[in-house]
């Protein structure tokens, strides 16, 4: 990092700050704070909902699929496209007709107050403690490879953010998304291109498209049914289905950004857009991990991508023990990059032959490599107790701050702050919205004034920025936060999913046994996670239909006992 | 008179149905491409 980097990264997101504020002031009503006053054109919304679902770890993380896994993981999106469609059909138009300022008020008017505020409640617990993961984990990254120290990471992101949700609500939000997503896709893709630049002179583009394939990585397909198998085509089409149906119809954080469109139409269209767009986006995420795969056959990648811990390992004492493994990976690396050679000449000179004999000595090299990787995580282990030694999420941004141009550093790691800031921002906004709108003015101070109501939610936009702040600071002290947020996201979603599929399509399902269906389905989930080892991403499907099943069986009991003996 | 004029079909994307058909076709050009990349690479 140098100076330019450091006016790159601050003007970066000083401009957006600033451009939010002053773009979006004096929103002085409710519909104008909460719905952006519905203004708002397709591919604004379009780009918002984009930016909303592509968190900072999203981009980090992502990469790191690519560059370990493969292609593989693009199949999660498949269900996406479908999803859009359903929600352009049936979701959005009936939220425009009732002109709710959330999803859960719908439910009011569908059942009846009880069940709006326990989906609201579900969603509160839900996004609640995901916000704090949203800033986290990226502060974390952020903190490690520039040094700094993470609660101050956090409270730096968290009031950037603060200062434009707070001043101008949801079009502040959905205005300066859409210059994020555009730096942020912009810096991704020149990373891209600057992996494939800086490979050997005689590799053109198609030549790492084949040698990627050759090494197994152009795994987009699989089309074998595996329950335990996280990633095939079924699970994306029928669960990706699923989740992208709970998250972009029942949560507010999405479904607040296509009701800010100006009408049906500049929803849809934003929906129907990030059908499009979406698939094509995480391919080129996923690619550009693939490319600095590439890359890294020909150019030595360190033996931990989070190279802080090599220094902490060092700084423990066992420096000797590090400089053993490193000077048998440089021995190891020298054979590796030797059969990469010898596989892109068989590529290029279209030998089948010698296609399969380099690729045999490339496994051969990469599996003692692995095995290298895994002895220095276990030193890391050994040497520093609670450090978490994965690497995959430094991939990228390790790479970022080693080959690429000064400059072109600091516009990165503004791609990296405003994938934060674009997250956290929707989810305060939704967070404030429902606090707002579902729970303290329907149920604590109904009948107040537009003013008053717009003062609570920027109130409630700042109590919840604290709390995402101090949660994050909290789960500094956690071991495998990422996957209790999962579990915890998991154990709500489904219910919320069932709540609003029943309200949607069920039209013979009334209130009680809605409410009732969702609280014994909610108790069944957390029977599963505390009694039992079903695996948390099933919760999602489970909750779900056991809503629906338990809510008929209700109904179908009151039904029975509401009609009169013969 | 009317009778015997063509009625003119809407442009597919003046009609919603238009668009999801639109999308479905991207997705199944996409998923074709997805494949024959697995399988020939």
């Amino acid at each position: 990092m140098n100076t330019v980097d450091w006016i790159v990264l601050f003007g970066t997101l000083g401009t957006i700050v600033l451009y939010g504020v002053m773009k979006t002031r004096g929103a002085g009503n409710m519909e104008a704070y909460l719905l952006g006053s519905k203004s708002l054109p397709w591919w604004t919304v379009c780009l918002s909902i984009m930016a909303t679902q592509a968190s900072a770890i999203t981009f980090l993380s992502t990469t790191g699929q690519g560059y370990e896994d493969g292609m593989r993981f693009l199949q999660f999106y498949f269900g996406l496209p479908l999803a859009m469609i359903i929600l352009s059909v049936t979701a959005v138009p009936l939220y425009h007709k009732l002109k709710v300022f959330t999803a859960y008020e719908y439910l009011e008017t569908r059942f009846d107050l009880k069940t709006r505020s326990l989906a609201a409640f579900y969603f509160l617990m839900l996004r609640g403690v995901s916000v704090g993961i949203t800033i986290y984990a990226p502060s974390l990254i952020l903190s490690t490879i520039l040094g700094w120290n993470i609660n101050w990471t956090t409270v730096l992101i968290g009031s950037l953010v603060m200062i434009y949700v707070v001043s101008g609500g949801t079009k502040a939000v959905s205005v300066t998304q859409k210059y994020q997503l555009t730096i942020i896709m912009t810096g991704m893709v020149l990373t891209g291109l600057i992996a494939f630049w800086k490979l050997p002179g005689s590799v053109s583009f198609t030549d790492a498209f084949r040698f990627a394939g050759e090494t197994g990585k152009l795994n987009l397909i699989n089309l074998s049914f595996n329950l335990e198998d996280r990633y095939n085509i079924w699970s994306g089409l029928i669960g990706g289905l699923f989740l992208f149906l709970s998250y972009f119809g029942a949560d507010q954080s999405q479904v607040g950004r296509y009701l800010s469109g100006s009408s049906i139409t500049e929803s849809r269209l934003g929906l129907i857009f990030n059908g499009i767009l979406k698939i094509p986006m995480q391919f080129i995420i996923l690619y550009i991990g693939l490319m600095i795969f590439v890359f890294y056959q020909f150019y030595q990648p360190p033996l931990i991508h989070n190279v802080s811990l090599r220094e902490k390992v060092v700084m423990a004492g066992a420096e000797a023990k590090v400089k053993e493994l490193e000077a048998q990976y440089d021995g190891i690396f020298l054979e590796r990059r030797t059969a990469a050679e010898g596989l892109m000449q068989a590529i290029q000179g279209k030998d089948a032959a010698a296609i399969q004999t380099q690729k045999e000595s490339l496994k051969q090299a990469q599996q003692k490599e692995n095995e290298l990787r895994n002895d220095m995580k276990e030193l890391v282990q050994k040497e520093l107790p609670g450090q978490n030694p994965m690497d995959k999420d430094y991939v990228f941004i390790h790479f970022v701050m080693s080959y690429l141009p000064h400059g072109l550093i600091g516009l990165l790691l503004a791609v990296v702050f405003s994938a934060a800031m674009s997250s956290m921002a929707s989810e305060l906004n939704a967070l404030a919205s429902t606090t707002t709108v579902d729970i303290y003015r329907r149920s604590m101070r109904p009948g107040l004034s537009d003013a008053h109501y717009v003062t609570a939610s920027r109130w409630m936009t700042i109590g919840w920025c604290v709390f995402a702040i101090v949660f994050a600071s909290l789960a500094n002290q956690a071991e495998n936060l990422i996957q209790f947020v999962n579990i915890v996201g998991s154990l709500w979603y489904g219910t919320i999913l069932g709540i609003f599929l029943s309200a949607f399509y069920l039209k013979y399902l009334r209130s009680n046994a809605v409410f009732w269906g969702a609280i014994f389905a909610e108790l069944i989930i957390l029977y599963l996670y505390f009694f039992t080892k079903v695996a948390f991403l099933l919760y999602n499907i489970i909750g779900c239909v056991a809503v629906i099943v338990l809510a008929t069986v209700f109904q179908f009991i009151g039904d029975k006992k509401k009609r009169p003996a013969v | 008179m009317s009778g015997d004029q063509e009625t003119e079909k809407p442009p597919v994307f003046r009609t919603w149905a238009g668009w999801y058909w639109t999308v479905l076709l991207i997705m199944v050009v996409q998923l074709i491409i997805y494949c024959w990349i697995t399988f020939s690479y």
